[in-house]
């Protein structure tokens, strides 16, 4: 086995799609609105690559894989959560596009900070924002270290590689913005599409002659790994219905996805692209399929190791040009949707927190605060990585938990009667105070309930309970 | 702003939409408690897997459904 041809392969996949990105928007001058929302002018092609692209990241690749491996049904709530957050989206988030169109909005604190007329509400949500997406870009860097090692066959512990391919992707998205991420997007679709058709079809016939006979393999094995425990145990089936409502609230509340939220040119190619999106759930039940005919082929795997089975079957029983194309299409899954999420952190924090009246009104000067910011959060994220990495997974459960806090307030902001910006700051307080809570004491279920909708329902109760506090009479 | 909001009579959530696109919210929900186990196999798949992805696969006509009852005036 040729370490180099994998690692070469990535490399070029890596390289190629970036340029063809940037290519992409060589013309474009970059405004803040052109930068940040791309300009408002995505039409139903691009904004779908945008969604998706940003839906599709490298936990969905190996975690998908990964979780229907080591834990079996509780895997399924993956492909439930994105098709709920796409129903609530379809009422929801025109509403919100059409605030931000006619305000000029930018980031989803913008949202807050308009719809509330408050400030410091805005700042809260930016805060917010910032803080449970870092452990998210950390995330994705996990995911390209565990495959550049594998690519590597154990030669190398990839660490600086990552950081190399993380800084590339750094500098694409300095230049290109959310246009040039929408363009790169393209690429990396089309090639985690055939990567995942491969490991999801062609793996599992090659071995068992079909994907339903490495089921029925599966199930000789662990009769019971199709279904759920019934009742209130951990990844039973109240933590299944807890997970997927909590999950789907917050799907859209990702400050990237809001960004591509803003950048539909009209509300008709969002709410299409809204409907279309669970379409693609498709691709997850091929990685269900890929992570069970790893659980046949490579058994034994522990903990952590689970995200890396099916990857270690295409390591030990293909070429290496196959593992670095399958690999190059899992660094891009983690580096195309970090890019975008680097971008909306650094917005938020140049929109938001920093006042952009102390660095001048210009719009050459916004989009310069936030390409220097870019760097900032990129050297932040990295940083955390290096000293941070093996609780990355407990983080991300607590960041799509955190996230989510910021849906009762987008919610009720759809109403007639808003409640008072007071309300919604002291229920995103309460909301992500018991998060706190819960993690020092290392809980993940409440009764059975995941932890982040008690603390969901805490926060909407706090706003309901505190409607008109602080309110102007 | 309200005001500004609704004038422009988009789509503003209506009871038929919210309905129509509650059916397949309300399966996928509840689908842990009715649907949670492996047999019969259709199509080769555990029934709780088969249930998901039928219910997934057919959100979209629903929503669809939903988006001409939101366009309508």
């Amino acid at each position: 086995m040729n370490p180099t041809v994998a690692l070469a392969i990535i490399g070029v996949v890596i390289v190629l799609t970036t340029a063809f990105g940037l290519f992409g928007v060589r013309k474009i001058r970059m405004s803040p609105q052109q930068f940040i929302v791309g300009g408002r002018s995505f039409g139903a092609v691009f904004l779908w690559l945008l969604m998706a692209g940003e839906v599709y990241t490298s936990f969905t690749f190996l975690g998908a894989a990964g979780w229907a491996y080591g834990k079996g049904a509780p895997a399924f709530y993956i492909i439930c959560y994105l098709t709920l957050g796409c129903t609530i989206g379809l009422f929801v988030l025109p509403l919100v596009w059409r605030v931000a169109r006619q305000h000029n909005l930018l980031t989803n604190a913008d949202y807050f900070a308009t719809c509330y007329q408050s400030r410091s509400l805005g700042v809260l949500a930016a805060v917010v924002g910032v803080v449970f997406l870092i452990p998210y870009i950390t995330l994705q860097l996990t995911g390209i270290q565990i495959l550049l090692r594998i690519a590597g066959y154990g030669s190398i512990d990839a660490t600086v590689a990552a950081g190399l391919a993380f800084f590339l992707v750094v500098i694409f998205v300095f230049f290109g913005g959310l246009r040039g991420a929408a363009w790169a997007s393209l690429i990396k679709d089309a090639l985690v599409l055939a990567a995942v058709m491969f490991a999801g079809i062609l793996l599992p016939i090659q071995f068992f002659g079909s994907p339903q006979n490495a089921i029925d393999q599966v199930m000789k094995l662990k009769p019971n790994w199709m279904t759920l425990v019934p009742g209130g145990g951990e990844f039973g089936t109240i933590w299944f219905v807890s997970t997927i409502l909590l999950t789907g609230c917050g799907a859209f509340m990702w400050p990237h996805a809001i960004a591509a939220t803003y950048s539909a040119k009209d509300e008709k190619s969002l709410r299409r692209n809204l409907a279309g999106l669970p379409f693609y759930q498709i691709m997850l039940l091929l990685m269900y399929f890929a992570g069970f005919s790893a659980l046949i082929l490579k058994p034994g795997l522990k903990g952590q190791e689970v995200d890396q089975s099916f990857m270690l079957v295409v390591q030990e029983h293909y070429p290496a040009w196959t593992l670095g194309l399958v690999g190059g299409a899992g660094c891009l899954a983690a580096l195309i949707p970090a890019a975008t999420q680097i971008l909306a952190a650094a917005s938020l924090i140049s929109k938001n927190i920093l006042s952009t009246r102390a660095v001048g009104a210009g719009e050459g000067n916004q989009t310069l605060l936030t390409r220097c910011l870019i760097v900032g959060v990129a050297l932040l994220a990295f940083g955390l990585w290096i000293f941070e990495k093996a609780t990355l997974v407990g983080l991300l459960l607590i960041a799509y938990s955190g996230i989510t806090q910021l849906f009762p307030g987008v919610l009720f902001s759809l109403m007639r009667q808003r409640p008072s910006a007071l309300s919604v700051v002291l229920g995103i307080l309460v909301g992500i105070g018991l998060l706190v809570l819960f993690a020092a004491e290392g809980m993940t279920v409440l009764s059975g309930l995941n932890v982040g909708f008690v603390a969901l329902l805490a926060n909407a109760m706090t706003v309901l309970l505190f409607w008109r506090a602080g309110s102007r009479p | 702003m309200d005001d500004q909001r609704d004038a422009d009579g988009g789509a503003r959530p209506n009871a038929a939409s919210l309905c129509v696109a509650a059916i397949p919210f309300c399966a996928l929900v509840f689908g842990a408690f009715l649907a949670n186990y492996s047999e019969p196999r259709i199509a080769g798949l555990p029934f709780f897997l088969a249930y998901l992805i039928f219910w997934v696969l057919t959100t979209p006509a629903f929503l669809w459904l939903a988006n001409r009852l939101l366009e309508r005036k």
